[in-house]
Parts: C-alpha cells; sequence; structure tokens
C-alpha cells in the first residue's frame, strides 16, 4: 500500500482528460460548411447559394420568394467574399460545392472567373449598396465629416478586413480617397485605430459591443441592428463604386439548369422588390457582362 | 496591417501566462474542495465548471460578449471592466476555456493522495492549512503541474472565445491562433505559412520543457517529498520521531525507505 506511488494511478486516470484536452486545442472550429436552409425536407431540388454576409438577411428571405416562385430550396452559406472564393475553388466538384456565388465585390468573382470556376455567360452585377460609419445608439462619440475620423476620440475603427474582405477594401478605398489637410490621406490617419473583422457582419458586431468603437459598414448591414446609428453616410463623391455580383459556379451539385433558374429569378422584379426593401439598390437588368 | 508573427507570439505567451495563473490558485483551492469534501450543490458545481469543455467555444465567447458588452448586465451592475477587444479580454477567454481542465486534472491529482496520509498528519497536531501545503500538495505536485501544463497549452490554442470578446487587431489582440486564421482568411499563404512555424516551435518548446518539467518533478518527489512524508509519517506513527523532521533525507528506517525508493519506478 505505502509502496504504491500514489502518482501512476493519477496519470492513468488523466489521460483520457489530456486526449480530450489536445483533440479540442487542435480543433479551433473555424471551418464552415454549408449548413441545410431552415426549411428544407421535401421534394424541392436545392440549390446551394454561397453568399456574401451582408447578403444574410435579404438572402434569408429570397429563399421563401425561390420556394414559392420558383420551386427551389435554397441552402444557404454565408461568410466573407473573400472566403466563399475560397470554399469554391478547393470545393469545386465536390458535394460541398456552390451553385450560385453571390460576391461583394467584382475582384473575387474575376479571381474565379479567371480560374474558370463559373459558368459561361451567367455572371451578372445584380446589387449595389452604400458605405455609412456608425456607432452605438448610446455611444457619445460624435462624428460628422469623414476627415474627423482622424481626430474625434474613439478606441477603434471597426471594418471588415482591407485584406480580403469586400467590405473592409471599399472602406480602404473610401478612407484613401480622404486627403488630409497636413498630407497623406485618412488611411494613414486611422491606421493605428483599425480593428479588422472577418466579414462585414463581424464589424458590425465589434461595433455593437462597445460605445467606443466606430464602424464603417454598409448601410444596409447598418439597418439590422436596432442598437446602431448612424453618424454620417460616405459621400458619394468619395464612395467608392460597390458591385454585388452573380454567377453560376461549374460543375455545382443541383447542376447548371437549377442555378439558371435562381439567377433568373435574382433579376426579377420580385427579388429587385425584397433587395430594395432590404437598402440594397438593385441594379438594372442590362449591366450584363 | 500585416501583423507580425513576433508580436502574435509574444502576445500569445503573455496571455497564456496570465491566464493559467489566474486560474491556477482559485482552481486548484476549487479543485481540493471537490476532491476532499461534500457539500450541498456540488454536482452542480463540478458540471457548471465542466462547461466550457463541452460548449463550443463560440458559445462560451458568445456568453462573455453579452456579459460584458456596453449595456449589459455586468456594466447595469455598476461593474465597467473595460475588457472588450482588449489583451485582457483574450485572458479572460482563455482562462474561461482552461478552467475545466486545470481543475479537473488538479481534482484527479487529489483524489490520489490517500487522505490516510492527511488524517495521519492532522492526527499529529498539524492544523489542516499546514497539511495541505505540507503534505498534501507537493504528493499532488506532478498532477498539478499537468493541470498548468494542460491549462497553458489550451490557453495558448484558444481561439474561437477570444475572437469573439478580444477580436483579432493586429499588435493588440492578435494571438498565434487568430494571426493564422486571419492570414488564410485573407489567402496571405506566406504569412500562414510563417505563424504555422512559430505554432510548432512553440508547441514543440512547450512538448518537451513540459516533459522535462515532469519529470525532474517525478525524481524530485521520489527522493525526497514522498519518501519524506511516507517515512516520516510511518516512523512518526511507531513512535519513532528522527525521520520526521521536515526536510529530513528518508533514510531513518532503512527498510521503508529502500522499499519506497524501489517502487517508484
Amino acid at each position: 500500500m505505502w509502496e504504491d506511488p500514489p502518482m501512476s494511478g493519477a496519470w492513468k486516470r488523466m489521460l483520457p482528460g489530456a486526449v480530450l484536452a489536445l483533440s479540442v486545442t487542435a480543433c479551433p472550429g473555424a471551418g464552415q460548411k454549408p449548413g441545410p436552409s431552415g426549411s428544407g425536407g421535401d421534394e424541392l431540388p436545392q440549390v446551394v447559394v454561397f453568399a456574401a454576409a451582408s447578403l444574410r438577411d435579404a438572402m434569408g428571405e429570397m429563399a421563401g420568394v425561390a420556394r414559392g416562385e420558383a420551386g427551389l430550396d435554397l441552402v444557404l452559406n454565408f461568410a466573407g467574399s473573400n472566403v466563399l472564393a475560397r470554399q469554391v475553388e478547393s470545393a469545386a466538384g465536390s458535394n460541398g460545392g456552390a451553385d450560385v456565388f453571390l460576391s461583394a465585390n467584382e475582384e473575387w468573382m474575376d479571381r474565379l472567373a479567371a480560374d474558370g470556376r463559373l459558368v459561361p455567360g451567367t455572371r451578372r452585377a445584380f446589387l449595389s449598396n452604400r458605405l455609412v460609419v456608425v456607432a452605438r445608439r448610446d455611444s457619445p462619440v460624435e462624428i460628422a465629416r469623414p476627415r474627423d475620423l482622424a481626430t474625434a476620440s474613439y478606441r477603434y475603427l471597426s471594418l471588415g478586413d482591407p485584406r480580403g474582405v469586400p467590405a473592409g477594401i471599399y472602406a480602404r478605398q473610401f478612407l484613401e480617397a480622404v486627403a488630409m489637410p497636413g498630407g497623406g490621406t485618412l488611411w494613414q490617419a486611422v491606421a493605428a485605430r483599425l480593428a479588422p473583422a472577418a466579414d462585414a457582419r463581424a464589424a458590425l458586431a465589434q461595433v455593437a459591443a462597445r460605445r467606443d468603437v466606430v464602424g464603417i459598414v454598409y448601410a444596409t448591414d447598418a439597418r439590422t441592428s436596432g442598437d446602431l446609428r448612424v453618424l454620417f453616410e460616405v459621400p458619394p463623391e468619395l464612395a467608392p463604386r460597390i458591385t454585388y455580383d452573380a454567377a453560376a459556379v461549374a460543375g455545382g451539385p443541383a447542376g447548371e439548369a437549377a442555378a439558371r433558374r435562381l439567377l433568373d429569378l435574382l433579376a426579377s422584379a420580385a427579388a429587385r422588390a425584397v433587395f430594395a426593401r432590404q437598402g440594397f439598390v438593385p441594379l438594372p437588368a442590362d449591366a450584363d457582362r | 496591417m500585416t501583423g507580425g508573427a513576433g508580436d502574435a507570439l509574444l502576445l500569445t505567451l503573455r496571455v497564456a501566462s496570465v491566464a493559467t495563473l489566474l486560474v491556477l490558485v482559485p482552481g486548484t483551492a476549487l479543485a481540493y474542495l471537490l476532491a476532499r469534501r461534500d457539500f450541498p450543490g456540488k454536482g452542480l458545481v463540478s458540471a457548471l465548471v465542466g462547461m466550457p469543455l463541452v460548449l463550443p467555444p463560440t458559445a462560451v465567447g458568445f456568453l462573455l460578449l453579452r456579459l460584458l458588452a456596453d449595456g449589459g448586465p455586468l456594466a447595469r451592475f455598476g461593474l465597467d471592466l473595460d475588457l472588450l477587444l482588449t489583451w485582457k479580454a483574450a485572458v479572460l477567454a482563455a482562462a474561461t476555456m482552461a478552467v475545466p481542465l486545470v481543475v479537473r486534472t488538479a481534482r484527479v491529482a487529489f483524489e490520489s493522495v490517500d487522505p490516510r496520509l492527511e488524517m495521519m498528519a492532522r492526527s499529529l497536531g498539524q492544523r489542516p492549512l499546514p497539511v495541505f501545503l505540507r503534505h498534501t500538495l507537493p504528493l499532488a505536485g506532478r498532477g498539478l503541474a499537468a493541470a498548468a501544463i494542460l491549462g497553458f497549452t489550451r490557453a495558448v490554442g484558444e481561439f474561437g472565445a477570444t475572437v469573439t470578446v478580444a477580436g483579432n487587431i493586429p499588435g493588440r489582440t492578435q494571438t498565434l491562433a487568430s494571426a493564422i486564421y486571419s492570414a488564410q482568411l485573407v489567402g496571405d499563404q506566406r504569412q500562414a505559412a510563417v505563424l504555422l512555424g512559430v505554432a510548432v516551435a512553440l508547441g514543440l518548446v512547450a512538448i518537451l520543457a513540459s516533459e522535462r518539467l515532469v519529470r525532474r518533478h517525478r525524481d524530485g518527489a521520489r527522493n525526497t517529498m514522498r519518501d519524506t512524508v511516507h517515512v516520516g509519517m510511518l516512523d512518526a506513527a511507531r513512535g519513532d520521531t528522527r525521520g520526521a523532521a521536515p526536510n529530513g533525507r528518508p533514510g531513518g528506517n532503512p527498510g521503508e525507505g529502500g522499499g519506497a525508493g524501489g517502487a517508484g519506478r
């Protein structure tokens, strides 16, 4: 009894915990897979849509329209367009692939087009959006003009990661378009206070967390939270041209015909009404490319 | 914009160290209570402590975010900790996720200490706290070191809760885990590869260091603590107080000392 080293049993009993711990540590859980849409189940053909995070509410509503008007069951996967573009590339031809990609900018769609991932002739610019600068409703921060972003008292300027997230790239283009009186651009003036986020909606969440954080977000995203107020809208002369592209992905699981049906639906008057109600600017149907 | 790998590494080490230290003392105390005492609601406490292990880290992060947000419950109670989107929030997230590992491992360590040793020491007139500090703690030492190491490694790897409450701000709240996520998110393969290399190196160093620590502690425990305590107690129980000197080497009783030393391997 006394000779029995007290710890040897402890190690054995700790082993499952240690193994569990290592496996937990090894899986940060960052993977994103298309989840089932809320109302799947019956015989309607499923169309997998990879959509920019800012389209979450609008495409959620469109899922109902697609079901009723086109007989399609939408399976929606939302993330930053940069993440989605990479997912389309890596999942092409597999069961996890997309039928339709809705990108918040043209660059990521260009990249897929260059790689031959799109069905030729299906790409279309279908929406535009606007940028606004927001803070919490109860925030003491007051900023009326772009230039004041350089001097105003706030902790962080939240935006999508400007290295890839379209909302952040647009925000950077706006900041770079503002020349400062002492030389340089507003982008350089705010660089130390930037808080990049994984996608447009994540930037919004950072603003919602703290009173002393302001953010550059889509006008449509700002509307989705009742806790935020718009400090100012980015003036048109400083605003980058925001374009959402839609296209069918080659080799998608639902097939080209179903993807085309959804794209036609997105161009329809019913869809344009949905997007307009959500604050987007539907682009004329002749914006084909 | 590109967060330096060095910044991320330093912040990761700082966050994980502070989080581990933060959890270790109260976690050890709680583990001892769970191992040795019965009290009402013990099952509930044990379950609550284990929750971060079974909850998705993002769920823990969401909970912390709601608790700490301006205008959230803590703020309404007048407790404005000013944590969100700071490195302290990363510490809180990492500490929360490390709690179950530290407490559970420490609890097992205490449970594997024979309570009769403590009873004996107490029967010899030692107060409970000295018994705990002089006998229980050293006897559970290896398990407690394992608890600290597990807590630290969990804190190093924490991502889901951290990114939710601390954000991913280069040079301020960007840990190795969030820097890797960020780099692959924006397709910066070079930066991701550099960070991966740093993470692998850190992991190797941590594993080698922990094995060394445990081995040294094991040898140390065999040579001094366990034998001193065991032999000393046995001698004391027999009325022979020579071997019970606090730092005395074993050998007061050749038979017992040799037996215990030999059984260590």
